[in-house]
């Protein structure tokens, strides 16, 4: 089990996610289409991803930032670190996603 | 509250980059910076002038960064998944040069300025088998 917190390093997820904030995500909950997950980098595995879910197959997650023209493309399960269920960062935008 | 921000920041980063993809790549743009380097060393080596000796330190460290900063660009942005599963050496051989890239900035030593561009020529010959210069610059105009 994976309970983990990031800091949001970046623009591409904007405007649901902005450079700065820190999130909350884990591994007990499974991505669906739509959902925001952090995932390693498969061309880097010490690089980490934060970015929306376009496509589910069993083996692999199709991965795309929400400014256009973002995408990462299709990333093996095991890279996948867990979905994004909160951001605490700042207070003001507080809220589960 | 930038005291309890500091508190709460998660020591892990996951990256949301903007980056407008515009597809030019060319190691030879690290290799031109690994190439400074060398020359910077050998004038280094051959000048008795300290405040120069220092400028040279200076500006190779520079350059060094640079070289790592191309060598990170390929890797991020050019190399893909298939050609990691067609080169299984690309990995570690991109790991390597970034590496040597800091080494240069640590070291005056001429050898490890000539592994850099080693290193740096490995990887652009994988670039150039998987057909990076057609795909991923712009054609010279033929001279007249």
């Amino acid at each position: 089990m994976i309970i983990g917190r990031v800091a949001v390093a970046g623009h591409s997820m904007l405007p649901a996610l902005r450079d700065g904030e820190f999130l909350i995500y884990t591994d007990l909950v499974a991505p669906r289409r739509g959902d925001v997950v952090v995932a390693r980098d498969p061309r880097d595995g010490r690089r980490w991803l934060v970015k929306r879910v376009r496509a589910v197959r069993a083996d692999a997650l199709e991965l795309c930032g929400d400014v256009e023209g973002h995408d990462a493309g299709w990333i093996p399960r095991q890279a996948l670190l867990g979905r994004v269920v909160f951001r605490y960062w700042p207070p003001a935008r507080a809220r589960f996603l | 509250m930038q005291s309890i921000r500091r508190l709460l920041k998660p020591s892990r980063i996951a990256h949301a980059h903007c980056d407008i993809p515009c597809g030019v790549y060319d190691p030879d743009q690290a290799r031109i910076e690994a190439e400074s380097c060398y020359k910077i060393l050998e004038k280094y080596h051959a000048s008795s002038d300290e405040v120069f000796k220092e400028r040279c330190i200076i500006v190779k460290e520079q350059r060094a960064e640079l070289a790592k900063h191309h060598i990170d660009v390929l890797w991020h942005d050019y190399f893909k998944p298939e050609h990691t599963q067609k080169y299984p050496n690309l990995h570690e051989l991109v790991w390597q040069a970034s590496k040597q890239g800091s080494k240069v900035k640590q070291s005056t030593d001429i050898a490890e300025a000539k592994k850099l561009i080693d290193l740096i020529d490995k990887i652009g010959d994988i670039w150039k088998q998987l057909g990076g210069p057609e795909q991923t610059r712009v054609k010279k105009a033929v001279a007249a």
